[in-house]
């Protein structure tokens, strides 16, 4: 566990107990960072564990809900100000359903994100990589990979994406999968829920309030 | 000092060889001294490719040991003098090197040579470590082929991983008439998904079969459409824009799109 700001000075005494060589080959590596992680030092801490360490991938959980304690509130999307940003893990009630993790690149094939939050990633998700959330999934880009919304069991939740193409979406319990073949794929943002336990995906209307409300009738 | 240039792909037999030795070769004939390192231990290839099999003494394994030093290892080519292999041993296997001493070797090629370039293995384990260790630069090679586009994304994120700037795309073996029917995947996608720069499109040619068994650059062949490709992949290396050759991969690009709407061309 790291202590809140992963700065260099973590960074340094990792690659301390590490030693020089690969010694990772091949495992996932979790950090569970006790605050906000910057996405810088997700970076560097990639680079130092896959690059140098031969790490398979690297996930980010919050330390706060290592053992899931998934309970959404009752707004289902976090209020304004409630930690969206940086995530404050005692703003009350809201653990895990809050905090959010912005992912400020695209994941290509191979690498994953875990997180007990919400997840928002600013580019694509390519195939072969894959989201696993708490609460929501927004890409805003193109989904090719696999999410997984909800994954503590909650049913509430969402995958949205600019384009939504993905190889798999679950949310909470429920598995849907692309159709095999061609298909249809429209070029608009769409969104991803469960309804009366299907996956259900229709186009993303800018009627913010209805998303929020989780009992939409598009 | 030398640039020194990773070519890679993940996945196997896409031709990171082929393109190695015919970007060489074209650097070459451009004029620049070029060194190209086989890091392919355990299966040797670049040295067939080029026609130089038969002249190994030493090897890359036996430098970074010491048994030899750099200068003893490295082969003049046949058809110029500016061009040198520095063979991959084959007896040994990835893990007779590491990171730190590709990184030493690299730096002191670079101190001779205008380009260093590095002939990646397939696969994301030690030999691909090994390759990119001491390079500054990728060219990554993929096929129109979803496999390899898949296996070329994960290699670049590893890349980006390692803070290495800007990899750039090949795509290799590409069939216009394929694309054109719709059973090919186009540049387009291959580039909506990779979202890298691509630096050279080859056509699928017969003549490399030939050229890669008779150990002469298809590159040094006037008549050869990919060899062409590889000659224009070298003068864009060297910093001269060109409009990447083949219509098929102009119109399929975004940009190639617009124009044609625009009626700009």
């Amino acid at each position: 566990m790291l202590p809140e700001g992963a700065g260099v000075q973590v960074l340094d005494e990792l690659a301390r107990a590490l030693g020089g060589s690969p010694a990772l080959g091949g495992a996932t590596v979790t950090l569970a960072p006790a605050g906000a992680l910057r996405g810088d030092d997700l970076n560097a801490l990639e680079a130092l564990l896959i690059g140098q360490h031969g790490a398979a991938c690297v996930e980010v959980v919050r330390a706060a809900a290592i053992e899931p304690a998934m309970g959404r509130g009752a707004g289902g999307v976090a209020a304004p100000g409630s930690g969206a940003r940086g995530g404050d893990p005692r703003a009350a009630g809201r653990e895990g359903v809050g905090d959010s993790l912005l992912v400020r690149r695209t994941l290509r094939s191979g690498q994953r994100v875990r997180f007990t939050g919400n997840v928002i990633v600013l580019g694509d998700v390519n195939p072969g990589a894959e989201i696993v959330a708490g609460g929501d999934i927004v890409v805003m880009g193109t989904l090719r990979g696999v999410a997984h919304a909800g994954a503590g069991g909650d049913g509430e939740a969402i995958v949205a994406a600019f384009r939504l193409q993905p190889t798999q979406i679950r949310v909470g319990g429920v598995i849907g999968r692309s159709p095999d073949g061609a298909y249809e794929r429209p070029d608009v943002p769409e969104i991803a829920r469960v309804r009366d336990g299907a996956l259900v995906v229709e186009r993303l209307q800018p009627a913010f309030g209805e998303i929020a409300a989780g009992d939409g009738h598009a | 000092m030398g640039e020194v240039i990773v070519i890679t792909s993940g996945k196997g037999g896409v031709g990171k060889t082929t393109t190695s030795a015919n970007v060489g070769a074209a650097l070459a004939a451009q004029g620049r001294s070029v060194v190209l390192v086989d890091a392919d231990i355990g299966l040797r290839n670049l040295d067939v490719v080029m026609g130089l099999e038969n002249r190994i003494v030493y090897d890359l394994v036996d430098v970074v040991e010491g048994y030899a030093r750099v200068r003893q290892a490295l082969i003049r080519d046949k058809r110029f003098e500016n061009l040198c292999l520095l063979p991959a041993a084959q007896t040994k296997d990835k893990t007779a090197v590491n990171p730190d001493q590709m990184r030493g070797l690299c730096r002191e090629l670079r101190e001779e040579f205008d380009f260093v370039l590095v002939d990646s293995p397939a696969g994301i384990e030690q030999g691909f470590r090994n390759a990119i260790a001491g390079a500054e630069q990728a060219l990554v090679v993929a096929t129109p082929e979803v496999s390899s586009v898949r296996d070329a994304d994960r290699i670049i994120g590893l890349l980006e991983a390692e803070r290495m700037p800007a990899p750039r795309l090949i795509v290799n073996r590409m069939r216009p008439a394929m694309v054109r029917r719709g059973d090919m995947m186009d540049i387009g996608d291959i580039i909506d998904i990779l979202a890298i720069e691509l630096i050279g499109v080859v056509p699928e040619d017969e003549a490399i079969v030939v050229s890669t068994n008779r150990g002469e650059p298809a590159a040094l062949l006037p008549t050869s459409r990919a060899g062409a490709a590889y000659r224009e992949i070298a003068r864009r290396l060297l910093g001269e824009t060109l409009p990447i050759a083949g219509s098929a991969a102009q119109e399929a690009t975004l940009f190639g799109r617009l124009r044609r709407l625009l009626g700009a061309r």
